[in-house]
């Protein structure tokens, strides 16, 4: 959680900060609104009395009548203008947290990326960066502006009677603390805990339906159940032990403030006997920790969150990667002609060989193919550089053998890949076709459209190439998506172009079409093409075929 | 079947309602304590008033003041407890509430038909089990009971300000509906801002998740400075619209601290007036400091259960939601599934009976609707000690055919007929077979409660997998499943199929077994299957020339044409 403090203090000091003292102005006006309405109605009754005594007494009644008002709106103000521009920085400081979890996450290793970025882990992280919200609303404003109303109103008080502001000072900066310490020592494991069983929970029930079918014809569906049963069990257990202990703390807080107010309403109208104070100003005294009592009271809900927050950010640590170019040793290619292929022990891909060998020379097809399940996507991982080789495997690249087992820094200029699935981003289609390329000419953008023969439907979308596709968008069809993302490779420059299934969702004859179109731009690049069967449209005596077989 | 916002609504109210009721005695007495706890309040400020008023107009000495010194002490030092009482009693509601509500979930996943199950977004089920049941909470542990305490403890304190003076009373009762008036006003300008941004904000909110998932393709196309710079103009774009709503919708509990301040205000500035003497007319002669002091204090007390309970309202909107989605899981609409009457009448059975069955198929014609028929007019029998071969191209109906005969899904028309009738357990081994994130031996027992060590040894060995696991691995404390690395799909595969070896029934049903094996390892299982036939009848799906050699009757989708040997 360190890591999150320091980022939020860096980056946002000065908002912090103004933060902080709106909080203390809503504190401070509400104390005093208290604290004047309690002085005031105790001086006019004293002023009535002496009055009725037919004592000629001056009493000003109208400067403190509009103090009270002053107060009042003060209150009022100051509250909304603090929740205002603390959401305001709320929502700052999660644009920061995404930026800085999603340069962290960029860090990763593809392979692993892959794994990972499915919806469940995608919905875990919004929680979490969600969670790490409490960290400026309930950890750093309200206990700092509460410590610097306690020295304001110390300070105030110092001037009309020392001795009570400095039990004051002290009381209240003891309880701040010592709740604050004893909220997060004892609430944090039993937080940490719950959320930990929430999270096994969400495995066990995973695994549990994963599993239905067996478990159904079986019949023992009822018995697997015994261990979701238990954690469940567990669960409320550990939600009891973490609100009892929260409830617990609750009322010797409440005890310690109630039992604070006894002794100081005894003292103060003792004081008042003594003549050391004056009446209104012993109510006022009374009145001031009436206002007080109500914010001490919030510190133990504030901190009892602790855990959970920490959770989250442990989660989140998990994420950091250390960079994955090492400035160092970073390797750039020139332009790629050549390629030999040497794979060895790779289990993934079927093979007659153990061991698979071939060359990819610039301007020649290769391609492979296999029924499903011989290791094909695999095999277009390895050579795009989405998954890492083996040991014993090696790529020499122009003739060269790298040493690094780093994927040299321009590689994804130099490869384009095109996946069996289709990814589309939620965004724009000229956006979609246009990543990673900001300087594009729109000319070119429309001419790799009619290779793809695509112009007639972007025409005909709502706004062209402005429309919005994806989530909340309008919906491809798998034919259209597929085409989408060929043509994001077309508007490239990449030396080797690696093809999984190229035409999946599109027919036949629109596929050779399409290939004859899309020719003249693979002739000057190494392509590999991956397919069931040797499809068509590829022309057997130049291309080279190679075939994945199950052993 | 689309609902309209207004049922949306009361399908979820009557949900929580329905559950609320079954605690109703806790959540019953937490009102109860919170009652309690406000007479508390009234005690302890009556008393601190009137002391004051003792020593401060009367010069009484404190100490004098035995009677009300102590009803002081003893209202605020057990304030507190009544208070926890009142917390700890509507906790507990909500824990049994919660734990309640999950186990009828998994109870009613029991008896829901699995290929349904499997067919839905196991994230989604997984979080409506999780997270939906647990935003319950804030309903029934903070909503549910402050709900009855916003309206008794104004009341109570209303009716106390009313015996001191009428009039500020009368201030109290002319503004406490007013609040909820303007918040409502406030609530509707709020939500006519929302609905002009909705798409925008939609769009925006998913932009940082959409683009995550995205990575891969992102850093592959080069855009990882793009998209960093996008997720920062997103971010601020989406703060724009958000506090856009935020101050429309902000100014709802600013009229709660409003009235609260001027309530405040305008009471203490009426009753040192009438102190003074400066208002004479009404009540303001009988005022005294005790009086005047004890409603400028009820005062904030008399706004507090409102302002708590505006804190809350959000718990009943998240709730609401969670409860509508989870109404909905609970009572599914019956064309979704069959149910499985059979399944929830009996008790685990896990023995095998020795008794020998029958199958016999009569012009049946299945698939998962009417619709999508995909096999019709088989006609064949077969009988325990018999192997039974399913072949046929993909897709023809193989799987279905398997499913049909595990009872999941029903006869499009014909009849299947299994005797005797009450057989209720197939040994199913699934296409790609369930393997958990465990042991081999927890794997095992899963599926084969039964089974002792001994047992389970054997069976490995049986299937060639003992050395392997013995030598390079932890033999059965291995751990497998996602995260593991080290074991291979078909060892995986003849794992899952020693669960079938343990627990045989007097039906065993295998889609694929030999699919992802070597040749040596598949000797192995189609000696096993071949056992198998002493205790069982045997249903396999496969392309596997030595099973269909094997086959005492074999299907072939393709034509339909049955072959007894």
């Amino acid at each position: 959680m360190k890591f999150w403090f320091a980022l939020i203090i860096k980056n946002h000091i000065s908002r912090v900060s103004i933060g902080i003292l709106w909080a203390w102005l809503t504190m401070i006006s509400g104390v005093a609104l208290l604290m004047l309405s309690g002085w005031f109605i105790t001086a006019t009754a004293i002023a009535g009395a002496a009055i009725a005594a037919a004592i000629v007494i001056t009493f000003d009644m109208y400067v403190p009548g509009s103090g009270i008002r002053f107060f009042a709106l003060s209150r009022t103000i100051s509250r909304y203008t603090e929740r205002i521009y603390n959401h305001d920085t709320i929502l700052r400081l999660i644009a920061l947290f995404r930026v800085t979890l999603f340069s962290q996450i960029a860090n990763m290793p593809l392979s692993e990326l892959r794994q990972n970025t499915d919806s469940e882990w995608l919905g875990k992280l919004t929680a979490d960066i969600d969670a790490l919200d409490s960290i400026l609303i309930r950890y750093i404003i309200p206990p700092v502006a509460a410590l610097a109303l306690i020295l304001t109103v110390s300070i105030l008080l110092s001037t009309i009677w020392f001795e009570f502001a400095l039990y004051s000072a002290l009381f209240m900066l003891f309880t701040l603390t010592i709740t604050i310490q004893c909220t997060i020592r004892s609430t944090s494991s039993s937080g940490k805990r719950v959320n930990s069983l929430l999270n096994q929970l969400r495995v066990q029930v995973i695994e549990h339906l994963n599993g239905v079918l067996e478990l159904h014809s079986f019949n023992v569906m009822h018995r697997h159940q015994h261990s979701i049963n238990n954690s469940i069990e567990l669960l409320m257990l550990a939600q009891t032990k973490l609100n009892t202990k929260t409830m617990q703390l609750q009322s010797w807080l409440d005890w310690l403030l109630q039992l604070n107010l006894l002794i100081v309403v005894i003292w103060v109208l003792s004081a008042f006997a003594a003549a050391v104070i004056s009446g209104p100003q012993a109510i006022m005294l009374v009145m001031m920790y009436l206002g007080i009592n109500e914010i001490l009271q919030s510190v133990v809900s504030q901190f009892s969150t602790w855990g959970k927050t920490q959770f989250a950010a442990h989660r989140l640590d998990t994420l950091k990667y250390s960079p994955r170019v090492d400035e160092e040793n970073s390797t750039t290619l020139d332009t790629i002609t050549k390629i030999d292929v040497q794979l060895k022990g790779e289990q993934l891909i079927k093979s007659h060989e153990k061991d698979i060998f071939f060359t990819l020379n610039s301007g020649e097809i290769l391609n492979v193919i296999g029924q499903s399940g011989t290791g094909k996507s695999s095999l277009a991982d390895l050579l795009s550089g989405v998954t890492p080789l083996n040991n014993s495997s090696h790529y020499i690249v122009n003739g060269t053998l790298s040493t690094s087992p780093q994927i040299p820094e321009n590689w994804y200029q130099k490869v384009s890949y095109l996946e069996q699935s289709n990814t589309i981003l939620a965004g724009s289609l000229g956006y979609n076709l246009c990543l990673g390329l900001p300087e594009i000419a729109e000319e070119k953008v429309w001419s790799v459209l009619t290779q793809l023969e695509l112009t007639q439907w972007v025409n005909g979308l709502p706004e062209g190439l402005n429309t919005w596709l994806g989530e909340s968008g309008c919906q491809l069809s798998g034919g259209q998506a597929r085409r989408v993302c060929l043509a994001r490779l077309l508007l490239r420059e990449p030396d080797l172009v690696v093809l999984d299934e190229p035409f999946n969702g599109i027919d036949a004859m629109m596929a050779a079409r399409i290939w004859h179109q899309i020719c003249p731009w693979l002739s000057s690049r190494i392509v590999v093409v991956f397919t069931h069967e040797k499809p068509d449209y590829i022309d057997a005596s130049t291309t080279e075929i190679f075939e994945l077989k199950n052993t | 079947m689309s609902l309209s916002p207004r049922t949306t609504r009361s399908v979820g109210s009557d949900f929580l309602r329905y559950h609320a009721n079954a605690e109703r005695k806790a959540l019953m007495l937490s009102v109860l304590f919170g009652v309690l706890a406000s007479i508390a309040m009234l005690c302890q400020w009556l008393s601190f008033a009137m002391l004051a008023e003792k020593v401060i107009v009367d010069n009484l000495l404190i100490q004098e003041q035995f009677t009300l010194l102590s009803i002081l002490a003893i209202s605020l030092l057990t304030r507190p407890l009544l208070q926890k009482m009142q917390t700890q009693f509507a906790q507990q509601a909500s824990t049994h509430i919660r734990t309640n509500i999950r186990q009828i979930l998994l109870n009613q996943w029991r008896v829901t038909n699995p290929i349904t199950l499997k067919a839905m977004s196991l994230g989604a089920l997984a979080s409506q089990f999780v997270e939906d049941i647990e935003s319950l909470d804030g309903y029934f542990s903070r909503y549910w009971p402050q709900q009855a305490l916003a309206v008794i403890t104004p009341v109570l304190i209303l009716s106390v300000v009313f015996y001191l003076n009428w009039v500020c009373a009368l201030l109290l009762l002319i503004s406490a509906p007013l609040i909820p008036l303007f918040m409502i006003l406030v609530g509707m300008g709020a939500e006519t801002l929302n609905q002009k941004y909705a798409l925008q904000r939609q769009r925006l909110a998913g932009h940082f998740l959409n683009r995550v998932s995205a990575l891969n393709i992102i850093l592959r196309l080069g855009a990882q400075q793009e998209i960093m710079q996008e997720v920062i103009d997103s971010s601020d774009r989406y703060r724009q619209i958000i506090m856009r709503t935020l101050r429309i919708a902000f100014l709802s509990s600013t009229v709660l601290e409003f009235f609260t301040s001027v309530a405040i205000a305008a009471l203490a500035i009426y009753i040192g007036f009438s102190l003074y003497g400066a208002i004479t007319w009404g009540p303001a002669n009988s005022l005294s400091l005790f009086s005047g002091l004890a409603i400028l204090i009820l005062a904030p007390e008399f706004f507090q259960p409102l302002r708590t309970l505006s804190q809350f309202y959000h718990d009943r909107a998240a709730a609401l939601g969670a409860a509508h989605h989870l109404h909905d899981a609970l009572n599914p609409s019956d064309d979704l599934s069959h149910s499985f009457d059979y399944l929830t009448t009996q008790t685990s059975d896990t023995t095998s009976s020795s008794q020998p069955v029958t199958i016999t198929l009569h012009n049946l014609a299945i698939g998962y609707s009417s619709a999508t028929t995909c096999l019709t007019n088989i006609n064949l029998s077969a009988h325990t000690g018999q192997l039974l071969v399913i072949s046929g191209e993909s897709g023809t109906g193989k799987t279905a055919l398997i499913n049909t005969l595990a009872g999941f899904i029903l006869p499009v028309s014909g009849s299947l007929n299994i005797t005797p009738n009450e057989l209720t357990r197939h040994a199913l081994l699934p296409q790609s077979p369930w393997i958990k994130n465990a042991s081999i031996r927890d794997n095992l027992l899963a599926l084969a409660p039964h089974a002792t060590n001994l047992q389970m040894l054997n069976v490995l060995s049986k299937l060639g997998l003992l050395n392997e696991l013995n030598i390079n691995h932890y033999g059965l404390d291995t751990i497998i499943g996602e995260h593991s690395t080290g074991l291979s799909g078909g060892q995986l595969q003849r794992i899952a199929f020693a669960r079938i070896l343990l627990n045989p029934s007097p039906v065993v049903l295998l889609d694929e077994p030999t699919a992802k094996l070597d040749v040596q390892s598949r000797a192995y299982v189609i000696k096993a299957i071949n056992q198998l036939k002493n205790v069982a009848l045997v249903v396999v799906v496969t392309h596997d020339e030595t099973l269909l050699q094997q086959a005492d009757i074999s299907l072939n989708t393709d034509d339909h044409r049955v072959q007894a040997r």
